[in-house]
């Protein structure tokens, strides 16, 4: 299966056609690139960015949590995470980025807005709860090494149901 | 100067395609990468299938992209189950029929229904980000299974088999140069950047709180900065520089190591198993057609004919 074409001109046409070719593939990438760099919040499918771990995240962050404190009427030995009791009988099973997002629009304004509550109302299976709205101060380092934080404070306390 | 010019141009992916589109070795090649590309999908198609996975994966949230427009307009109940059927037949045709673009057109819409349908829960999917890209590339491979192919076929063949590997490499070349601007701008700042020496402890134990997963040697990385620092600054300049390898075959072979390598050392870090892109890496980059050396007649062939 040796090549068939002898004639130079043809073969000048059929190089055409692949320097075309090279172009289209080289436009292609060269868009891809354009829109991964201009689009790195939200690509349009199925462009994506690939800008993963781009910054170091900071040493000293705060972030919410959410507890509860009793379901169903029966209040709980202690508060209760509910990014730890995800899966478990009273919180649906949802990946922690989505626990994460949920928690954090929901602490915006202090939890006042109802549209965000129902957020957290959403994860909570039991029809009735008490939960409340913790601020966590921490290093990430000297919280996985012994658990340590830096400081905590209860922001304010919701009822479901 | 002049012979490194010559050197970069002979090494190059463009004069590898010249030379070794002279000859039936790298198209055959890659001929037989085809049914095992397809074949992994097969699997996964069929794994996916059996084990009712897909039923399983869903959001609170609902938001299917433009390639699933139809989910809008059936239960919510069936799409998983329409994808699954679908993806399964599809890759099944394209493992037998890869050398019709039929095969190869179904194979694509397959995994594009599939991974459209896996990014529709508010998350980005983005292990099959790359095996979509591919399946759409190899639509595009000329027709020469069954008659004798020209040379600007085999070209055509083995610039496909590029634009594969070239997605590959993109994608660790973008988040290699996203994490150099991301480290320009804290330095700036001020902030703990890629530079710094807690920078791999620091990412290691915010991914254990926001991201599920936590790496077996994360523990013995918090007491040695340093393990962590070296870590993330090899792993962001192999990305980075894959710019470079993209254009040179040669370095495909030991790029393949080096993204390994960066695999592994992600997992024993931060506990993230890409597991998939392995199945690209040995075909596409260290098992590439564009990998193999030229026979001497085929270089000599070429430059007679390019009349130089």
């Amino acid at each position: 299966m040796t090549d068939t074409t002898h004639d130079h001109a043809n073969r000048g046409r059929q190089d055409w056609k692949y320097r075309i070719f090279l172009g289209v593939l080289g436009s292609f990438f060269i868009l891809y690139i354009l829109i991964a760099f201009t689009h790195r919040a939200r690509e349009p499918y199925f462009f994506f960015s690939w800008f993963v771990f781009s910054n170091v995240p900071s040493p000293h962050q705060v972030e919410h949590d959410v507890r509860l404190l009793s379901v169903d009427g029966k209040a709980l030995p202690a508060p209760l995470s509910i990014r730890d009791a995800r899966g478990a009988e009273t919180v649906k099973g949802v990946y922690l980025s989505e626990y994460y997002r949920r928690t954090e629009v929901f602490a915006r304004e202090n939890g006042a807005i109802p549209e965000n509550k129902r957020l957290i109302d959403e994860l909570i299976v039991a029809p009735k709860a008490t939960y409340e709205l913790v601020e966590v101060k921490f290093n990430p380092i000297d919280r996985y090494r012994t658990g340590a934080i830096e400081g905590e404070r209860v922001i304010s306390t919701f009822i479901k149901g | 100067m002049k012979k490194i010019g010559a050197a970069l141009r002979r090494w190059s992916v463009f004069h590898a395609i010249d030379a070794l589109a002279q000859g039936e070795e790298a198209v055959d090649k890659g001929k037989l990468i085809m049914p095992f590309f397809y074949g992994f999908v097969l699997y996964q198609a069929m794994n996916i299938f059996f084990s009712s996975r897909l039923l399983g994966f869903a959001g609170p949230v609902f938001d299917p992209p433009l390639p699933l427009f139809w989910a809008r307009f059936v239960p919510f109940s069936d799409v998983p189950t329409i994808i699954a059927v679908f993806f399964m037949v599809s890759s099944l045709i394209a493992v037998f029929l890869c050398r019709y673009r039929t095969g190869r057109i179904l194979g694509f819409l397959g995994i594009l229904q599939y991974h459209a349908y896996i990014s529709s829960f508010g998350t980005r999917d983005h292990g099959w980000t790359l095996f979509t890209a591919i399946s759409f590339f190899l639509i595009f491979l000329p027709s020469i299974w069954n008659r004798p192919s020209t040379v600007t076929e085999r070209k055509m063949f083995l610039a496909v088999f590029w634009a594969s590997a070239a997605s590959i490499f993109l994608s660790y070349a973008l988040a290699g140069t996203g994490k150099l601007i991301g480290a320009y701008h804290q330095i700036l700042a001020g902030q703990p950047s890629i530079f710094s020496l807690s920078a791999g402890a620091l990412h290691i134990a915010d991914w254990q709180f926001h991201g599920d997963g936590a790496g077996l040697l994360g523990p013995i990385i918090m007491d040695h900065l340093w393990l962590g620092w070296l870590g993330s600054i090899a792993v962001t300049f192999a990305q980075f520089f894959s710019w470079v390898a993209a254009f040179f075959p040669r370095l495909y072979r030991p790029w393949a190591l080096f993204i390994v390598l960066i695999h592994l050392t992600i997992y024993l870090g931060m506990g993230i198993a890409s597991i998939e892109i392995m199945l690209l890496i040995v075909p596409f980059l260290a098992e590439s057609p564009l990998g193999l050396r030229p026979k001497p007649h085929h270089a000599l062939a070429h430059h007679s004919e390019s009349g130089k």
